[in-house]
């Protein structure tokens, strides 16, 4: 005989009581007894119970779950076989009575079950002595197709299992009954016996997890578990999902995740195998950490404290754990074991966690529109065919196959064909790549990474300049690819016109329909001449802003309506300018500009209603002011301290990074072909003075004018380069492809207005604006395709070394004293000379170094002109010991230099003339103090590393360091810090005296990094700082509606 | 047009012509940056003019320098110390050794004297690599010396070869040290040979060479003076012979020429005195043979102000006159085409000798007193100029360019020095420091 006891627990539960009242009370299969325990509900829950005709068990707000319950069973005694009706006591003996099982059906006051939920239920357990507990299937309360729970476990990491992913749709797919580790207490069915055996409910757990300890315990206990999925409850989880407070007493600070965290640690520690604990503690620890950072990200500090306070709270009182491991010891038949394979495996975790987060990533991509900047999208294509729809229609209806079906998508053809013609451009380029302005790459991105850290770099004659922050983001980058830099070069240079072209042709979408528009405007990007330039001159920034040049120019169309934007808006765009502002300061000035002119025209208009009578709106002024400066101000603090460095140097923020290249002239890149001549003009000019004088499109082609005129105007200057002191054009790759972005786009709209009107029209002048610009799309794209398969492949950039200086001159700076070589080179009339040290010089050596010493260049001079006979002693200074002339070899000036004194030569062979200068110094050097006369001696060797230098001194006198100047140069003897000076030649000196030599001469010398630390804790705090910020903050379970969660 | 027409079409042509406006603008810009983009402007020039070595054989005679001004720097040419210190007076004496002169646009000059025997002068210079020196002798009575100084701080190489007039003499190889100059005797390179040339080669090294020529019977002198040096050409332009000295005409002049390549040279000569231009008798295609030397004999009345010699050859030669009273001698050398020079002159008149197509020329005269006097020379081919007294510095500038020489006669002796600069404003592509260097 089957008896059922409802038990039903509520707690401000008026919300959903009804519905749950009216739910029990139309079971199809009857409940013998009901009994309601109300925790001091501050609503009309016990009114409502009452009226409904439930016994209500009145207790304290204070009183946890399981100890409601049992109350409940205490005050409802168990049921025993009574005779039937009719007959009498004696006609039967006791033992024929049938015997009676009862259930204990425990259900939550937002939670209503099926109308045969219970029926369906008890059917699942009937002939089966084994199970002890069931439950049904929990579906969501709101959206009751949502399928909350069939069946619940825990993972190692504390977490709530059960294995269904984010809102999954109750669509019959796990329909078969189910062994599982535990149900849910929603509306959990168990026998009372087992109940009664098992002491009910763990009085620590007051809420949260009672239901995964208890169904641990019933295995444990050797009894089963099952969901019962045809059995169907809709569960509002008020609790979880903070609709209701947690009032429990030992619920610190009454806040839910805590209490759950807590608990799942609890259930974790005082259920596992013994040998599993520590692992199991570590492992609680690290994943309470993990999501503390998590919920740091997702700007919500209260649930991070919670993750930790619970994990803590925990492990800081063991004594629980071991009464509680004591209590289960006595009731456990089956080994731990039997219960493993309820538990989640470990794999399943990640996969499932990691599906969840890609879930979460594609939900919040799918609420974001890409580019689209237009408010009203256009409906159909304005060539009247709306090739979506068609290319819908064919995957739908003509029932082709995949490949087929792709073989038809334009943009996948093209795809197909600009692959190809990468291979065929690619040709000199297969391997690791260089050449241009694109240096050797390191073989592992952590080189790249170390160099960032480092406050001096022994590059030619030595350099303090801060690392540019491209240089770590290359480097970081590098990881995609397990660290393989030179991979991660080659790579991105091949995908680099691919990449443009597919995101080029998602942002022409964003203002046609039309597939065809938007590849012809794909391709006029993709193959425009910045963009065809870098690829083939090894212009990393560049592509990297033609990467995200889209974004750019959304951001410049939006900038007018800034006060609009949202904070975390803001904060992403200060993450998005300072990658510009990294990768191509010209382009980020440009943007700086934009918003300047933008803020000073608002601002003056604002202040012109006064004119009109009006009154200006000062807090509009100052909320677009505010958040433009924090924009930018963003952007440079995200890339101190090199920014700084561009604020005290102007004429750096006008190149990009790598070598640089003259003849790059920014006028070329605006107006010229990608061979950058002028012979055939770009389209880009064409159609933005034609969409000037077009009202409807003027917007985009005054962007264009202005970032042109801007481009021309930097174009006047002529800066020193990159590792250079010639005087070159700047780099205004980055900054021309915005400009070529917003003519493309102002050449979109301008077809998407003229065509409708040339198509019914008579000849007129927009018959001809339409021709100009479709002929030069067409000519540029083509002369810029033949370009690139022809001159543009044999450009400087290949997989080649172009390393050319021999290997004795390397070999001459790895000894301990590190000798440094002259090297001169004449190229096209030019003398061009560098200082060499022991290794080729790698992927960011050359924008850490800015111009020659003035005394070296003095000495180069004289060397040329004849006029130095200064000339070796500075050099020799320098600690350079060889002069390399390279072939071809100026007869002249080798003459010159056998001439002028200090030079001997030590060699001439088909590689050039080495000269040897006399006394050279090594790179650390002590003169010894002879009675105060240093001069009469000669100085004495000191070894060094490359920047480093530590051993003993036994002679007072000058050390000095054949490197450029830098205070952060030390010295310490015996631990005693020397007084730096700037000595001979402006080289730093440090005078030891007999006073440091007293106690022994050990010494250190090196560079103080101290301040380059600070520098970068301060910019990763910046860059923490708004990457939290953008980041997409993750909303308390509180603030989600409901209708959302169940 | 109704009022409504108008009024819509207003604000359309008023964007429409700031549209026009703004792209002009931008246009201005472009047109402008693209005028102000030539890569080629960009190249940088150095110039720079090296230092000179003034030289000083020592002995009984007296030697000054007469620098530039007393500021000038100078440092003792056997010192291995790169700093130099002002000079502090000027003319500077040289007490101890060869000066190196820091350089100048105004070349300094030596002038060495023994009272009432000679009177000698040469410009300080650096050397070319290549120096041709017509003059010496490797006879009986002559104790002409070639001094070679390495001013630099590496051993240098130098090579000189000598002629006489039955051809190449000898040859001679010198290792030079550092900062040490050395004296090479004429006779042991061409003994016996009365009028010889050399040829100094500078192998490597920072090597400036003088020839000093004295000569003398038993106890007299028969005076002295530097030769100085000159590079082969095939168009000679000997600026100042002099031609009388304490009033009286000198007597002799001996052409001695020398074609310095392979083949022989046809030369003609033809001497300009006070104002006429003429060729000597006997003096017209003349064949100088190869790598010997040819005395011709001048005529010896050349007038009464300093003549000049015009020598064209068919190929280079290199040539000098001999003047000679019996008592002093002097060397007359070839100079070179310039647009002006500098000189200072510390208190001697010498006279200049302009030689051009024509001869416009500005001078400037700086006097002891401070002032400073202006004056517009004019001629024809060949013009003569006597510095005024008590000049400290003459500045000549001509329109076109001009052979500038100078001869000078006191009471020790006369001589003759050809206005070349000692060495020439080096200009050359400023290196630049730049990483494309360590790519081939």
């Amino acid at each position: 005989m089957i008896r059922v006891t409802a038990i039903l627990v509520s707690h401000d539960g008026a919300t959903w009581l009804p519905q749950t009242v009216a739910a029990l009370a139309s079971q199809s299969h009857p409940i013998d007894r009901i009994v309601a325990v109300d925790t001091g509900s501050t609503d009309d829950s016990v009114r409502l119970l009452r009226s409904a005709g439930i016994h209500v068990i009145q207790t304290t707000r204070g009183m946890g779950f399981g100890e409601a319950v049992q109350l409940a069973v205490d005050a409802t005694p168990a049921f025993v076989a009574t005779e039937p009706k009719g007959k009498s006591a004696s006609s039967a003996s006791q033992s024929t009575l049938p015997a009676v099982q009862e259930w204990l059906w425990i259900v939550h006051d937002d939670c209503a079950p099926a109308k045969d939920a219970l029926e369906r239920l008890l059917a699942g357990v009937k002939e089966k002595p084994q199970v002890a507990l069931a439950g049904p299937k929990l579906r969501g309360w709101h959206n009751r197709k949502h399928l909350l729970e069939l069946g619940v476990s825990i993972a190692t990491n504390g977490a709530r299992w059960t294995g269904l992913e984010y809102r999954e749709q109750d669509q019959g797919q796990h329909d078969d009954e189910r062994d599982v580790l535990a149900v849910s207490t929603a509306a959990m069915l168990i026998r009372r016996e087992v109940f009664t055996e098992l002491g009910g409910f763990d009085p620590k757990l007051s809420l949260f997890r009672d239901d995964v300890d208890l169904g641990w315990r019933v295995r444990a206990a050797g009894h089963s578990v099952v969901a019962v999925p045809e059995a169907i409850a809709y569960h509002g989880e008020a609790a979880s999902n903070e609709r209701r407070s947690i009032d429990v007493d030992d619920a610190l600070l009454h806040r839910p995740l805590l209490l759950d965290r807590r608990h799942a640690a609890y259930v974790l520690l005082a259920n596992a195998s013994l040998i599993y604990l520590p692992i199991l503690a570590l492992q609680l620890l690290l994943s309470a950490l993990v999501r503390s950072i998590g919920y740091l990200i997702a700007k919500l500090p209260g649930y991070a404290l919670d993750e930790l306070a619970a994990v803590a709270l925990v492990l800081i009182k063991p004594q629980e754990i071991f009464a509680a491991r004591k209590v289960r010891r006595g009731q456990r038949l089956l080994a731990g074991s039997a219960i493993r394979s309820f538990l989640p495996p470990r794999g399943i975790q990640f996969r499932l966690a990691f599906e969840r987060a890609r879930n979460a990533l594609e939900r919040y991509l799918a609420r974001r529109i890409p580019f689209q900047i237009l408010p009203n999208e256009p409906e159909r294509s304005v060539l009247d065919i709306d090739d979506e729809k068609l290319e819908e229609e064919e995957i739908f209806t003509e029932r082709k196959s995949t490949l087929r079906t792709l073989f038809t998508r334009p943009l996948f053809l093209f795809s197909l064909a600009v692959l190809f013609l990468t291979l065929i451009a690619s040709r000199n380029r297969l391997g690791a790549i260089e050449g241009g302005a694109l240096l050797q790459s390191p073989s592992s991105g952590m080189d790249l990474i170390s160099k960032y850290f480092e406050s001096w770099h022994p590059i030619a004659l030595g350099s303090s300049a801060n690392t540019p922050t491209w240089i770590a983001v290359v480097g970081l980058a590098s990881g995609l690819l397990l660290g393989n830099l030179k991979l991660m070069i080659t790579l991105f240079f091949y995908a680099a016109i691919p990449l443009t072209l597919w995101i080029g042709y998602r942002f022409a979408k964003g203002f046609t329909t039309s597939t065809l528009i938007a590849l012809a405007a794909a391709s006029a990007y993709a193959f425009s001449p910045p963009i065809l330039h870098a690829v083939t001159h090894g212009l990393i920034g560049t592509l990297v802003i033609a990467l995200i040049t889209p974004l750019l120019f959304k951001s410049m169309m939006g900038a007018s309506a800034i006060e609009t934007l949202s904070w975390r808006a803001v904060a992403a765009h200060a993450l998005l300018y300072s990658i510009a502002l990294a990768f191509s300061p010209p382009a980020f000035i440009v943007l700086t500009s934009w918003h300047f002119l933008l803020s000073m025209m608002q601002t003056l208009g604002e202040f012109g209603k006064r004119l009109r009578g009006d009154r200006e709106d000062l807090q509009l002024v100052l909320a677009r002011v505010v958040k433009r400066s924090l924009i930018l101000v963003g952007a440079i603090a995200i890339n101190v301290p090199w920014s700084l460095e561009l604020l005290a140097h102007p004429s750096r923020a006008l190149l990009e990074p790598g070598v640089s290249l003259d003849g790059a002239n920014g006028l070329l890149l605006l107006f010229g072909n990608p061979g950058l001549s002028l012979a055939t003009l770009s389209a880009a000019p064409i159609i933005m003075i034609i969409a000037l004088f077009r009202r409807d499109c003027r917007q985009f082609a005054l962007i264009a004018l202005f970032i042109s005129s801007i481009t021309a105007l930097f174009s006047l200057f002529s800066i020193a380069g990159h590792g250079s002191s010639q005087l070159i054009s700047p780099s205004l790759g980055g900054a021309t492809t915005l400009f070529i972005a917003a003519s493309i786009i102002a050449g979109i709209r301008l077809l998407e207005l003229v065509l409708p009107q040339i198509r019914d029209s008579a000849l007129n002048f927009r018959h001809f604006a339409a021709a100009a610009i479709a002929i030069s799309v067409l000519l540029t794209s083509l002369s810029s395709i033949i370009w690139w398969l022809g001159p543009g492949a044999g450009g400087p950039v290949k997989s080649e070394e172009t390393f050319a200086v021999p290997a004795f001159i390397i070999a001459n700076a790895t000894t301990q004293e590190r000798y440094k070589s002259l090297l001169i080179r004449e190229r096209e009339g030019r003398l061009l000379y560098w200082v060499v040290r022991d290794k080729p010089l790698e992927i960011g050596d050359s924008d850490i170094v800015y111009g020659s010493s003035e005394p070296i260049e003095e000495a180069v001079a004289g060397l040329v002109t004849g006029a130095g006979i200064e000339s070796s002693s500075i050099l020799g200074d320098y600690g350079i010991r060889y002069l390399f002339l390279t072939q071809p070899v100026n007869k002249s000036l080798a003459r010159t230099i056998d001439g002028i004194g200090g030079f001997t030569r030590a060699s001439s062979t088909d590689a050039g003339v080495v000269w040897k200068v006399v006394g050279a110094s090594s790179r650390i050097s002590l003169l010894p103090d002879v009675d105060g006369d240093a001069a009469t001696e000669l100085s004495i060797s000191l070894g060094s590393d490359e920047v480093a230098a530590e051993g003993t001194i036994t002679r007072p006198g000058i050390v000095t360091i054949a490197e450029r100047f830098d205070d952060r140069w030390r010295m310490l003897v015996n631990n005693n810090r020397v007084e730096l000076t700037r000595g001979v030649s402006g080289l730093p000196q440090f005078e030891v005296t007999e006073a440091f030599l007293v106690e022994g001469g050990d010494f250190i010398i090196y560079h103080d990094g101290t301040s380059r630390r600070g520098w970068l804790s301060l910019q990763f705090i910046a860059f923490a700082t708004f990457a939290i910020l953008a980041l997409p903050s993750r909303r308390r379970r509180s603030d989600v509606p409901i209708e959302e969660l169940s | 047009m109704s009022a409504d027409r108008m009024s819509q079409s207003a604000p359309l042509r008023y964007w429409r012509v700031q549209s026009a406006l703004l792209l002009i603008g931008s246009l201005l810009i472009s047109t402008v940056a693209w005028r102000q983009s030539d890569p080629s402007a960009r190249v940088e020039r150095t110039a720079s003019i090296p230092a000179t070595v003034c030289p000083n054989l020592g002995g009984d005679a007296r030697t000054v320098a007469l620098l530039p001004s007393a500021a000038t720097k100078i440092k003792d040419a056997k010192s291995r110390k790169i700093n130099f210190a002002k000079a502090k007076s000027n003319p500077y004496l040289l007490s101890s050794g060869s000066i190196v002169v820091a350089g100048s646009e105004v070349s300094s000059t030596v002038i060495r004297s023994r009272a009432g025997k000679y009177t000698s002068a040469t410009t300080c210079l650096i050397g070319s690599g290549d120096q041709w020196f017509v003059g010496g002798s490797g006879g009986l009575g002559s104790t002409a010396r070639i001094l070679v100084i390495n001013s630099g701080l590496s051993t240098s190489t130098i090579e000189i070869r000598s002629f006489g007039e039955s051809g190449k003499t000898g040859e001679k190889v010198i290792a030079l040290p550092a900062v040490s100059q050395r004296e090479v005797r004429v006779d042991s390179l061409a003994p016996g040979e009365g009028v010889v040339a050399l040829e100094v080669i500078t192998r490597s090294g920072r090597v400036s060479a003088f020839l000093f020529d004295q000569r003398g019977r038993g106890l007299n002198s028969l005076g002295a003076d530097f030769v100085s040096s000159g590079e082969a050409s095939q168009r000679l332009v000997i600026t100042a012979i002099p031609v009388r000295h304490r009033g009286s005409a000198i007597q002799t002049h001996q052409l001695h020429l020398i074609a310095t390549g392979a083949r022989s040279a046809v030369v003609d000569v033809e001497l300009v005195s006070d104002g006429s231009r003429f060729t000597p008798v006997g003096l017209s295609d003349r064949t100088i043979e190869s790598e010997r030397v040819t005395s011709l004999r001048l005529p010896k009345e050349l007038g009464k102000r300093p003549a000049t010699l015009i020598v064209t050859s068919t190929e280079p030669i290199a040539g000098s006159v001999y003047s000679s009273t019996g008592r002093e001698f002097a060397w007359s050398t070839p100079s070179i085409s310039l647009k002006g020079v500098g000189w200072n002159v510390g208190g001697l008149e010498p006279t200049i000798t302009m030689v051009g197509k024509t001869v416009r020329v500005k001078a400037l005269v700086k006097l002891r007193n401070g002032k400073t006097l202006t004056k517009n020379l004019n001629g024809a081919e060949v013009l003569q100029w006597k510095v005024p007294p008590n000049s400290r510095l003459i500045e000549l500038s001509g329109l076109d360019s001009i052979h500038f020489g100078a001869t000078w006669s006191s009471s020790d002796g006369f001589t003759s020095i050809p206005l070349n600069p000692g060495t020439e404003l080096e200009r050359a592509t400023t290196p630049t420091f730049d990483l494309g260097a360590l790519f081939g």
